[in-house]
């Protein structure tokens, strides 16, 4: 207990460098820094807990395979994940085509029953709006709007610059709010 | 009539706001048996890695060990040849041979031993064959007595 919490303020190239050493502890406090991150994106890039959940599981294997492919010099710990993450989404994409089945969200409890089955019914248009974006757009609106990540930050982890992270997550958000009037019309 | 700026405001917002909503409802983070699967990855990966460095540092040591023997192995003749080479006789200290004409009555009491180089022509003369061609000349040790005749003779080689 006493070296989780020792771990928990240690950097992450300093956990990676315990890691890479053999330490399990410091292997765990990396994973659950980082999986977070790497797996809600992941669902929301491919609409599906199970691929989330093997893509987060492939990432952190990549690491524990090959954790010298991750330079510190070249970017942040977790832009490095992200990117793993974006190649194994995209891999996902490619070898299946089925990735448009909104996620199972977890509504209030609370909430009144006809406000939950609305409220479901929003997100649902809404995830399968995101899902029919292109990824480069989908990739913007997943870390921006969905991580609530900065401009510079989400142009970090994606490599590209920050203009074109405004450009297209402008164009990503006019093409969602289209989609969405659209089906709301449908629905009407 | 809402001007279309403003209208496109609240579009946006309304968006922004349903964003916030889904990622607020969505799963956060992966089941706890990813966790057990990568830990035991990380166990059986790094298990593997020492089974590994162990290995090889038994086979190292045992190359030390082979190396070191060989090495010994080698060492060892020359060692007992250093030590054995001063027994063996020079070829040099040959012994000397009586000269059958040089037999005295006088006994002999002081001798000194005098190098001299002998044409092989006078060696085959004093009974001792050898081949003309191999040497220009023979060296040979004679003993002379204290009458000053020579006594015996031994050939240097």
């Amino acid at each position: 207990m006493k070296k989780r919490a020792a771990t928990e303020e240690l950097t992450d190239d300093e956990l990676l460098r315990m890691s890479k050493g053999g330490d399990e502890e410091g292997f765990l406090a990396l994973y659950r820094r980082h999986q977070g991150a790497i797996f809600r994106f992941a669902l929301h890039m491919s609409g599906q807990r199970e691929i989330a959940e093997e893509v987060t599981q492939e990432v952190f294997m990549t690491l524990l395979a090959e954790p010298r492919k991750y330079i510190a010099e070249r970017g942040g710990f977790e832009a490095y994940l992200i990117g793993v993450a974006r190649n194994k989404v995209r891999r996902q994409f490619r070898q299946s085509r089925e990735m448009a089945t909104p996620i199972r969200t977890h509504p209030e409890v609370h909430a009144g029953l006809l406000e939950t089955l609305a409220r479901e019914q929003e997100n649902k248009a809404l995830q399968a709006a995101i899902l029919s974006l292109p990824p480069n757009y989908r990739e913007v609106v997943v870390l921006c709007d969905l991580e609530n990540m900065e401009y510079a930050e989400a142009a970090q982890k994606l490599g590209c610059a920050l203009g074109t992270v405004r450009s297209r997550l402008h164009r990503a958000r006019a093409i969602l709010g289209a989609k969405l009037r659209k089906s709301e019309r449908c629905t009407a | 009539m809402i001007p279309p700026n403003k209208l496109r405001d609240e579009l946006q917002a309304e968006l922004r706001d349903r964003l916030r909503r889904l990622a607020a409802t969505s799963p956060q983070s992966a089941g706890p048996e990813i966790e057990d699967r990568l830990l035991e990855m990380f166990r059986t990966r790094h298990a593997r890695k020492q089974r590994l460095v162990r290995g090889l540092a038994a086979l190292a040591a045992c190359l030390v060990l082979a190396l070191g023997v060989y090495w010994f192995s080698l060492q060892a003749p020359r060692q007992s040849a250093r030590r054995v080479a001063p027994e063996i006789p020079p070829s040099g200290a040959a012994e000397f041979i009586a000269l059958p004409y040089a037999q005295s009555e006088v006994p002999l009491e002081h001798a000194v031993v005098v190098r001299v180089n002998i044409p092989p022509a006078q060696a085959r003369a004093l009974g001792v064959p050898f081949d003309p061609g191999a040497r220009s000349r023979i060296s040979a040790d004679l003993l002379i007595g204290q009458d000053g005749m020579a006594r015996a003779v031994r050939f240097v080689p």
